[in-house]
């Protein structure tokens, strides 16, 4: 082999072994995320540490998604799945009204493809005894609801949706949920 | 010089004509050039990626700017004109051997849409590796430490990499691996910066609002901007470059500084994004400012370090070839002594600028980049090349001394002190811009 062909071949085998790892990053990585369970059980009746200072009690028999579940200092996320039904929830710093957080979080769902709402937001409040908004929304086949808590200047969003027949069934118990958002420090 | 010489090799400067293995890129002259470059897999390894990448970030881009098109638009302007100032500096750091425009665009590329387009992939399942194997919170806290730094610094290391596989002749020196290194994380920092300025909208507001990009511009573009993704990229690619060029060290001793650079790389970003002595030690915003400092200036003064060093020795490099040359119609040696820092030959300039005018300073600029090309016609190829810009210092000289011949008699223009009042007055504007710029972020952030 001639030195321009050695040349050649180390430069393919370079470029390769560029491209293997830059795969290996953006694919390889994925692949190895989704071959690992996400869910893990919540102890039951006990308040789960969403982050951003806010706590909520998970649905009975719920398993968290460690994925979409993000407690911070600032800010938390945290997403329940319990039969076919999901309650998601995110905490973190707000200023504004209870209103114009509604306004916001109905926006960001109907920003999704297929998601509308589906009727009057009416008011509610937490059993800390925080004022908040709850109304309904659908997408096809899916059912859900919304309620956004605002505390001082922290907030928590809470989206609930899932199949009819498994909303109906879990109703009682992501009713409770939702009462159950509490800010801690706060109330 | 014909060869990479033992002087050349030791004093960082390898390569030179026969610019080794890896594949000359960008190399040779005439309709032969681009034809060996076509059949370099290299070049098609780096195209097949960009393109890719650009696909990739042009759907996450159509999707912020069909969300919310005013913030997008905003933040897109605001962090490419970030860049400028960042441009301007590697140019100077680069100016004795400028790199080809197509490269330093190509690592400008893969830092923006290669590096970033994979990160976000990645970092997301690292993240949530963590999250599996530790715990959400653990991911919450280390995740962009751990998973973010880990995963980024390697990928931006890869485009230097590509640069160097791509081309190799132009990569002969440790100032070239900063140069093009600092070019990748430029481009990652201004992508990943907009990508982070929209996520602050969609998070927050979640309307079409600006303020959340002003917020995120000002903290990541004044609180951390100096010791972020370029710095962070340059260390790894003067490890890069290292590794590449200095053969005359034995293999280990280059694995080794390499690895070392992009550890420091890593343990630079690792720190940052850390949430070690996040409270402030309880101080509030002023300690978040001192936690600040504390984390990012030990990078900033370490990579400083590292390009004056790299400099001063590709300098010296250069310096000698001209003084080898023994001609004063080339360079006198009080030229090549303001040639080799970018203060001095700023102070050079400067200086012609006010005995000759602004014409006088352009023309001793030119004077310096001719003597600079010069210089590095002179390490790479003794024949055509070396005759041209011969040629052409000689007729930057030429003019010089018509300008200087032109004003013989005239007073000197006194614009000394104007000039220096001016200086501080901008340094004092740009110092208040960046407390207003602290103050309006701070606020803005609801004093987080």
């Amino acid at each position: 082999m001639g030195p321009a062909q050695a040349g050649w071949v180390r430069n393919a085998v370079g470029s390769l072994a560029v491209l293997a790892v830059v795969a290996a990053a953006a694919f390889g990585l994925p692949v190895l995320d989704r071959g690992m369970a996400a869910g893990r059980p919540v102890a039951p009746g006990v308040p789960y540490d969403v982050g951003g200072g806010v706590t909520v009690i998970p649905p009975a028999a719920a398993w968290v998604d460690v994925t979409r579940t993000r407690p911070g200092l600032q800010r938390g996320t945290a997403l329940f799945v319990v039969s076919g039904v999901r309650l998601a929830i995110a905490a973190g710093p707000y200023r504004g009204s209870l209103a114009e957080a509604a306004d916001r979080l109905r926006a960001k769902i109907t920003s999704a493809p297929g998601y509308q709402m589906a009727g009057q937001a009416r008011p509610f409040a937490t059993d800390q005894g925080v004022a908040g908004l709850l109304g309904p929304f659908n997408s096809s086949g899916r059912l859900g609801e919304y309620a956004v808590v605002v505390d001082h200047d922290r907030e928590a969003e809470v989206t609930v949706s899932g199949p009819e027949e498994d909303l109906r069934r879990l109703q009682r118990s992501l009713d409770a949920s939702l009462a159950s958002v509490a800010f801690v420090g706060g109330g | 010089m014909a060869a990479p010489s033992q002087a050349g090799a030791e004093s960082g400067k390898g390569g030179g004509r026969n610019g080794g293995g890896w594949g000359r890129g960008l190399d040779g002259h005439g309709g032969g050039r681009w034809a060996r470059l076509a059949a370099r897999p290299s070049l098609w390894m780096l195209t097949l990626l960009l393109v890719l990448g650009g696909i990739r970030m042009a759907g996450i881009f159509q999707h912020f700017f069909s969300l919310y098109p005013v913030a997008a638009s905003t933040a897109t302007i605001l962090f490419l004109g970030y860049a400028v100032p960042f441009v301007i500096v590697v140019r100077a750091i680069d100016f004795l051997e400028r790199q080809p425009p197509v490269l330093q665009a190509a690592a400008f590329g893969w830092g923006a849409l290669v590096a970033t387009s994979a990160a976000i992939a990645a970092g997301t399942a690292l993240s949530d590796i963590l999250a599996k194997l530790a715990s959400p919170r653990f991911a919450a806290q280390w995740g962009p430490a751990v998973a973010a730094a880990g995963i980024e610094e390697i990928l931006k290391m890869l485009g230097i990499v590509a640069i160097a596989l791509v081309g190799r002749r132009h990569l002969n020196g440790l100032v070239d691996g900063l140069v093009y290194g600092a070019l990748v994380g430029l481009g990652f920092q201004v992508t990943e910066d907009i990508v982070f300025a929209m996520n602050a909208v969609a998070i927050g507001p979640g309307t079409d609002q600006v303020p959340p990009v002003i917020a995120t511009f000002l903290l990541r573009g004044f609180l951390g901007g100096l010791w972020s993704h370029t710095l962070f990229s340059a260390l790894a690619g003067a490890g890069v470059a290292y590794a590449v060029v200095r053969r005359d060290r034995p293999g280990l001793v280059r694995a080794g500084v390499l690895i070392g650079l992009l550890l420091a790389a890593w343990g630079f970003h690792f720190l940052w994004n850390s949430p070690l002595l996040s409270d402030g030690f309880g101080f509030g915003v002023l300690g978040a400012i001192v936690v600040m400092l504390i984390k990012g200036v030990p990078a900033l003064l370490f990579g400083l370090a590292l390009v004056f060093a790299a400099e001063r020795r590709e300098a010296d490099y250069y310096a000698a070839l001209l003084a080898g040359v023994g001609d004063p119609r080339i360079a006198t040696r009080q030229e090549i002594a303001a040639l080799v820092s970018p203060r001095s030959r700023v102070r050079a300039r400067q200086h012609a600028r006010l005995r000759l005018g602004r014409a006088g300073g352009r023309a001793v600029r030119r004077l310096q980049r001719a003597q600079a090309r010069l210089a590095v016609a002179i390490s790479r190829d003794p024949g055509a090349e070396v005759v041209r810009r011969r040629r052409e210092v000689l007729v930057c000289r030429h003019r010089l001394m018509a300008l200087s011949i032109a004003a013989s008699g005239a007073p000197e223009r006194r614009y000394a002190f104007a000039a220096a009042s001016a200086a501080v007055v901008a340094e004092a504007v740009v110092v208040g811009l960046i407390l207003l710029g602290l103050g309006y972020a701070i606020a803005a952030l609801g004093g987080s």
